[in-house]
């Protein structure tokens, strides 16, 4: 398990990160959500050690993080980037060195993965002679090749067509399966919404959601009802203990307020005539961080 | 595939077979898969094949070919007319193969191959002359008969615009010689004892001593320091420049972001100006080897006696020069966001290998202002072994110097580690060094 306390971080006089803490959890897909500039991708640095921290800690397995853990996460960077004039087995044979393979173990986990993401043929090539989209497998290959403990992936959808997308998202399922701790930044929410397990919300500089992403519709659902009536709901904005976000004739999308609960709401709705429908919405993730950053 | 749920996990899931793994990869482990990556680059790198190809012949030509246009000696083709001076002209063929042989021999006489043929008489002779046939001849002198007088008496050496200068010495010691023994026999003597007379005469000829020596020829050791100021000019700023390169493509690139993440920093950059040093002091004893085989080839041996003598010392300032500049190499290659980036940030460094080379050209002469870019650590690499080579300064000034650059070698290391450490993120433009400095 991963875990941030109270991660600090500064450049100059603007607070980059303010106290950020969440954990990942393992066999988990944790997505990392925020807007640009929000710190996902500082954060995700400080986690690598590329970038040092002002202040908390970061904990692998309940211990402040050494050198030697890091060695064993897979990071895929935001910026893209190997050695376009090396051949790609060559590279990634680099890459599992660096991270403390041997040579031989080095190779033959190369040759495993270049087969199992399709690449088998391509190993010979140079990079920058790889179509668009194996030049993006070799780039997720570099951050598996030496079968890491940790998976940490800035933007691994971005710039991905559909079906590459579902391929990356098969491929992080797999690694999660295993008991890999997966966490990745994404600002495709919907994505993210239909793939991870957990969910951390950051806005500037500070986390403002993190759990479940079950809990997490479930606590912010109780508060949003979807309601019908059969004839204009516009008297719902008269109301003091809702928030009406939208009305549309007899529909309307209406918010609990801190402290009521919906019944007084549904009394005074059948009070003024038929109530067609009067239901508890499921937020998606995104309705979640529009709100929970507003 | 099934997923568990996460609380049956174990906490670090499953991982590669332990025995894939080395326990805890030793930071010099990291520098030598680092440095074996830049040096397989490197020696498939077609530009950096054939430039080194290029540099080897060229050092090959640079030696042999003005050494064997010297080294033939003359063929002097010379007519005669009449007997004396036909007999002048064998015994001025045998004195210059003699000096060819041993100089001691032939008293300070030019080694030369002296052929002769004879012509009927002087205007044929100064024909072949005109003509260009033969360099010169030996023709009895106007008005005197040919064949008549004392021998080698009465003899002219005509010449076209000039007569050949070895030929002049050699036909008047052979006319000379062929007086003196015809001079003592007159007065008595037997041929033999004649000829011992003479031979008596020419050894007794005054040797040469002298009270201060030159160790060695130096214009051999000058042209052989400024063959290892320029062999280390080429190489630092050619080895130095790939450093720098090197660091931006990976900045460039942004494949950086995944090195830094895996290995420390200092474990990139020592593996860099490994590898580097390697290749440099690698072409480096590549190309003395072709030079000293090509100045074996051209018969100049004293040259690679003169190198072999000097090799050690010029190697390892090599070494501990290349080293020196190699990590500040690094950090402007850190400081740079693209390649173009590189012709401002490694200015100073450009300043740092210009500077030394053109005084290590300049400062020629042994004296003071060498004593002191002797100990300079920048000039040091080269100004010391080119005082070793002209025998001016003693081994244990040679290893205080080698202890300056050393230190400042590895003071600038902490410097190098510094810029490169706080700048290897940045890819957004060149950073001014100061700023990168406090980055």
């Amino acid at each position: 398990m991963l875990e941030l306390i109270d991660v600090r971080r500064s450049f100059g006089s603007t607070i980059a990160l303010d106290d950020i803490s969440f954990t990942v959890r393992p066999g988990r897909l944790t997505g990392f959500i925020g807007a640009n500039g929000a710190g996902k991708t500082t954060t995700m640095r400080i986690v690598l050690g590329v970038l040092g921290s002002h202040g908390g800690d970061v904990r692998w397995k309940g211990a402040h993080v050494t050198a030697d853990d890091r060695r064993r996460f897979g990071y895929m960077p935001e910026e893209r980037g190997l050695y376009p004039k090396m051949p790609v087995a060559d590279q990634l044979t680099f890459f599992a060195r660096l991270h403390g393979l041997t040579a031989t173990a080095a190779r033959r986990r190369v040759d495993e993965l270049l087969t199992e993401l399709g690449l088998a043929e391509r190993g010979g090539d140079r990079l920058e002679k790889l179509s668009l989209g194996n030049a993006q497998r070799a780039q997720v290959a570099a951050a598996l090749v030496h079968e890491p403990e940790l998976l940490v992936l800035d933007e691994p959808f971005s710039g991905l067509d559909p079906l590459a997308v579902d391929t990356m998202a098969a491929m992080l399922r797999r690694r999660a399966a295993t008991g890999v701790p997966v966490l990745f930044s994404s600002h495709q929410l919907d994505l993210v919404d239909r793939l991870c397990d957990d969910v951390v919300l950051i806005n500037a500089g500070r986390v403002v959601a993190a759990g479940s992403a079950e809990e997490l519709r479930a606590t912010h659902a109780q508060r949003r009802f979807r309601i019908e009536l059969d004839a204009d709901a516009g008297w719902l904005r008269e109301r003091s203990d809702v928030r009406v976000l939208d009305v549309e004739g007899p529909r309307a999308l209406v918010e609990l307020l801190p402290g009521t609960d919906g019944r007084a709401l549904l009394a005074a709705a059948l009070d003024r005539g038929a109530v067609v429908a009067f239901a508890p919405v499921v937020p998606t993730l995104s309705e979640i961080f529009r709100e929970v950053t507003r | 595939m099934s997923i568990a749920p996460a609380t049956d996990l174990p906490s670090g899931g499953t991982e590669a077979d332990p025995a894939d793994r080395s326990p805890a990869p030793t930071l010099a482990s990291l520098v030598g898969v680092v440095a074996q990556r830049e040096l397989l680059v490197k020696l498939r790198d077609k530009t950096f094949i054939f430039s080194t190809i290029f540099l080897l012949v060229m050092v090959a030509l640079s030696i042999a070919v003005p050494a064997l246009l010297d080294q033939g000696n003359p063929t002097l083709k010379v007519g005669t007319v009449g007997p004396a001076a036909a007999a002048v002209a064998g015994d001025a063929a045998r004195l210059g193969n003699a000096a060819a042989v041993d100089d001691s021999a032939a008293a300070g006489l030019d080694a030369a191959r002296v052929e002769s043929r004879t012509f009927p008489d002087v205007a044929a002779a100064e024909a072949a002359v005109r003509a260009g046939s033969i360099d010169a001849a030996i023709v009895p002198a106007s008005g005197t008969g040919s064949g008549a007088g004392t021998a080698g008496a009465g003899l002219e050496l005509v010449g076209g615009s000039k007569v050949p200068a070895e030929l002049t010495p050699l036909v008047t010691a052979a006319a000379r010689t062929r007086a003196l023994t015809g001079a003592l026999q007159g007065a008595g003597l037997s041929p033999a004892d004649a000829t011992r007379a003479l031979a008596t005469a020419s050894s007794s000829a005054p040797a040469e001593r002298l009270l201060d020596p030159p160790a060695h020829d130096r214009n051999v050791a000058f042209g052989l320091s400024a063959a290892f100021a320029f062999v280390f000019f080429l190489a630092s700023f050619l080895f130095g420049l790939s450093i720098a390169q090197s660091v931006v493509e990976e900045k460039q690139s942004r494949v950086v972001e995944i090195l830094v993440a895996a290995v420390p920093v200092r474990a990139l950059l020592a593996g860099k100006v490994a590898a580097n040093t390697v290749l440099a002091l690698g072409q480096t004893v590549l190309l003395a080897g072709v030079g000293m085989a090509a100045a074996g080839l051209a018969g100049q041996g004293d040259v690679i006696g003169l190198i072999l003598r000097t090799a050690g010392w010029f190697l390892l300032f090599f070494v501990l020069g290349f080293t020196m500049l190699a990590t500040l190499w690094a950090a402007a290659g850190a400081i740079a966001s693209r390649l173009e980036d590189l012709n401002a940030t490694t200015v100073p460094l450009q300043m740092l290998v210009y500077i030394p080379f053109f005084a290590a050209l300049w400062v020629r002469e042994p004296g003071p202002l060498m004593r002191v870019l002797s100990y300079v650590p920048f000039t040091a690499p080269l100004s010391m072994p080119q005082r070793l080579a002209l025998g001016d300064a003693a081994w244990w000034e040679a290893l205080l110097s080698a202890a300056i650059v050393l230190a400042t070698a590895a003071a600038l290391v902490g410097v190098a580690a510094r810029l490169y450490e706080r700048n290897v993120l940045r890819t957004a433009g060149r950073t001014p060094w100061r700023e990168a400095w406090n980055a």
